[in-house]
């Protein structure tokens, strides 16, 4: 079987998982209409869109790649930030929140102190991850193992995040667990890991054992789908609530 | 360092049942998956075209059902699933495909037979004439030649245990209703099971539930097929069903219908005089449908088990989503004659707006639903098949729906439905209004859009088409 990358196609195609959190996000922090509200790594803008509809509230983004920054543009303000960056001078915010984006962040005690500069003294931070047992059932790890202690570094624990957390200026954080749907393990989702979902496992030397790995998932998934079984695990996090 | 898959660490349980018909390993097996909240895999599941008919090309033996459920069962096992698998597994050759190159810590049998005759004689009874059981003609076949069977020599199965294959086997002897372990069973397994076939046992003597074999239970499923028929909207809507109706060229001409449900769709066909086959994977329906069409069969939609270019028209209503839309057009195409009638119906999203938003929608409130589709996405996944699409026609309904089927379908969320559903009205007015989206606390309505493609199928045919007579 012939597979291409489509690392970009499913980076813009993002989908699932936001009405969920959102609601979540709704649940444990008051906004309204005064709020202003930035999202770090915003994507196409699509969640931030939902939470401006329903608050009222002022929408900014963040966002890594040209393309999505651009379409997220016609939904809320998004702010291109090639590096990563945080932009200045953009005020201060009563919510900031973010999905995907710890794992990417190697600096994360820069990062928590940099969120924690533009909140307001009693703003909140919002972010989930998953905890111990997460990485553990995560069916893709079965099959790239070597992934699982990548994936778990660049998270980094509940526990340490916490600690972080408190180090940079945010007086308490509360957890809670969220559910953010299933995940339905088809060809698309493989696709998604093949030019390496973690950043430790980009390197070349890991390519192979991957690319192993996920053609023997790909296997297993056809010979299900073959017989109607759609395989698919429950997507469940942790959420942190920093104040 | 090289990753290579490790299969035995993070293998799910398997379950393993053994035993002749008519020993009730359907009725405990199944209810026990549903309780411990394992995945069920029937033998049926294989190569489950129990009808015999002339263009069935899956006239699989036995031992290939049993390879072919194997490889299904150690695809699931390595993905982390617990399962159970409910088949004959009478020989030491039927068991070997799926018991080796498994971990026999996360392994057991639990072994089904009845003790007395007379019993299991009246259970199969009831199977030889159910139109739909895929192992009717197996039962009848077993009271032909006198209902002894062939039973497990009595060390078979401790033998498995011998030779390290498997744990445990637990026996259930469904005439006096005993069990007995054999082998070292794990503490959970020894307390939880027990427990649970003990209540099936005494729910099955009190008739308490519906047992699959009892001849009430035809009355049931049919009622059940009726309710489905009523359930939404969309599939009693005439102006819907007229859209997949036209006057054909041949008559009568072969149709299939694929994923036909109760056969709705396609009755109409029947009716005139043509030659309808139904094909759906839930038996339950299946029963309704063999009512209104001419041959209904048990099977999968992308692996249909019919010849290439044999069909003059191909119905699908509403089966897209849940499969790989591409792999089931493609089947259609290779069953399909060469300009043969493809018609597609189905629910999409007006615009990409609203497709973006339905799908946080679904995976939400309906999290196995697999895609959702706008008018531009169907019609390039039918031409990339090799469809020429030549007429649509759109359909709108309202589709009412109440809360206790999303809440009986999905997790509770952080807040709970409510909020839920009531942030969802305000995101969907402003969004995408043209869903007409409300939620009055009970019942969710919006209008549900759909379209109705006809298509004719390009290229050349493999080999010269059967004549018609073969029908």
């Amino acid at each position: 079987m012939s597979i291409k990358s489509n690392k970009r196609e499913s980076h813009l195609e993002e989908r699932g998982g936001n009405l969920l959190f959102l609601q979540a996000l709704l649940t444990e922090v008051n906004l309204n209409r005064h709020s202003r509200i930035l999202e770090i790594g915003c994507g196409t803008g699509v969640l931030a869109e939902y939470l401006g509809v329903l608050t009222g509230a002022e929408i900014l983004g963040t966002e890594l790649s040209e393309e999505s920054a651009r379409i997220a543009n016609q939904r809320i303000s998004c702010y291109h930030c090639p590096t990563g960056e945080l932009p200045s001078n953009i005020g201060y915010f009563d919510l900031i929140f973010c999905k995907d984006v710890l794992p990417t962040i190697e600096d994360k005690r820069w990062f928590f102190k940099a969120i924690r500069s533009l909140l307001k003294p009693q703003g909140t931070f919002c972010t989930y991850m998953p905890n111990d047992i997460d990485f553990l059932t995560k069916p893709l790890f079965r099959f790239i193992p070597g992934s699982l202690s990548a994936s778990q570094a660049c998270y980094g624990s509940i526990a340490e995040t916490i600690e972080l957390l408190s180090e940079c200026g945010f007086r308490q954080t509360q957890t809670f667990r969220i559910s953010l749907g299933t995940v339905p393990m088809d060809e698309r989702y493989v696709h998604k890991h093949w030019d390496g979902y973690f950043s430790n496992s980009d390197l070349p030397e890991m390519s192979e054992g991957r690319i192993h790995g996920l053609n023997t998932l790909l296997g297993k998934l056809k010979i299900l789908l073959d017989f109607g079984i759609l395989a698919h695990y429950k997507w469940e996090r942790t959420m942190l609530v920093a104040r | 360092m090289k990753e290579t898959p490790d299969t035995n660490q993070s293998q799910g349980y398997l379950i393993l049942f053994c035993g002749l018909p008519g020993t009730l390993k359907t009725y405990i097996s199944v209810r026990l998956s549903g309780r411990l909240g394992y995945g069920y895999l029937p033998t049926r599941s294989v190569g489950s075209i129990a009808q015999s008919s002339p263009i069935n090309i899956f006239q699989e033996t036995r031992q290939e059902r049993y390879q072919a459920l194997a490889k299904v069962a150690h695809a699931a096992l390595q993905l982390g699933a617990n399962i159970i698998v409910d088949g004959g597994f009478m020989t030491i050759e039927a068991r070997d495909p799926i018991l080796n190159d498994i971990d026999p810590q996360k392994a057991m049998i639990i072994h089904c037979l009845c003790s007395n005759n007379e019993i299991r004689k009246k259970r199969l009874e009831i199977r030889a004439v159910d139109p739909i059981d895929y192992e009717r003609q197996s039962a009848k076949e077993i009271l032909t030649s006198g209902v002894g069977g062939i039973p497990l020599p009595k060390d078979d199965l401790t033998l498995e245990v011998q030779r390290g294959r498997i744990k445990s086997v637990l026996s259930i002897d469904t005439a006096n209703m005993t069990l007995e372990w054999k082998g070292e069973p794990s503490q959970e397994l020894l307390t939880k099971i027990p427990q649970i076939i003990n209540e099936l046992l005494v729910e099955y003597q009190d008739r308490q539930v519906p047992c699959s074999y009892d001849s009430k239970v035809q009355s049931q499923f049919d009622e059940l097929a009726e309710v489905y028929d009523q359930t939404t909207e969309w599939r009693q809507d005439e102006e819907l069903l007229a859209s997949l109706q036209r006057p054909l060229e041949q008559n009568p001409a072969r149709i299939l219908d694929i994923g036909t449900g109760t056969g709705l769709a396609s009755a109409w066909y029947a009716e005139q005089g043509h030659h309808v086959v139904g094909i759906d994977i839930s038996p339950m329906m299946l029963r309704k449908a063999a009512e209104r069409l001419t041959l209904t069969l048990l099977g999968e939609a992308t692996q249909l088990p019919f010849l290439d270019d044999y069909f003059d028209l191909i119905i699908i209503r509403q089966s897209l989503h849940y499969v790989d839309a591409r792999r089931l057009l493609d089947e259609a195409g290779r069953t399909l004659m060469r300009n043969g009638l493809l018609v597609i119906s189905a629910i999409i999203c007006p615009n990409e707006k609203s497709k973006t938003l339905w799908q946080e929608f679904k995976s939400a409130t309906q999290p196995l639903r697999l895609r959702v589709f706008t008018e531009n996405d169907l019609g390039e996944i039918a031409q990339n098949a090799g469809f020429n699409i030549f007429e649509r026609s759109h359909h709108s309904l309202i589709r009412r729906e109440k809360l206790a089927s999303i809440e009986s379908r999905a997790g509770t969320p952080l807040g709970g439905w409510h909020l839920f559903l009531k942030n969802f009205e305000k995101i969907a007015a402003k969004i995408s209004p043209e869903l007409m989206f409300s939620f009055d606390g009970d019942v969710v309505e919006y209008k549900q859009y759909w379209i109705t493609m006809w298509a004719r199928r390009v290229g050349k045919p493999s080999f010269e088409p059967p004549s018609h007579s073969d029908v």
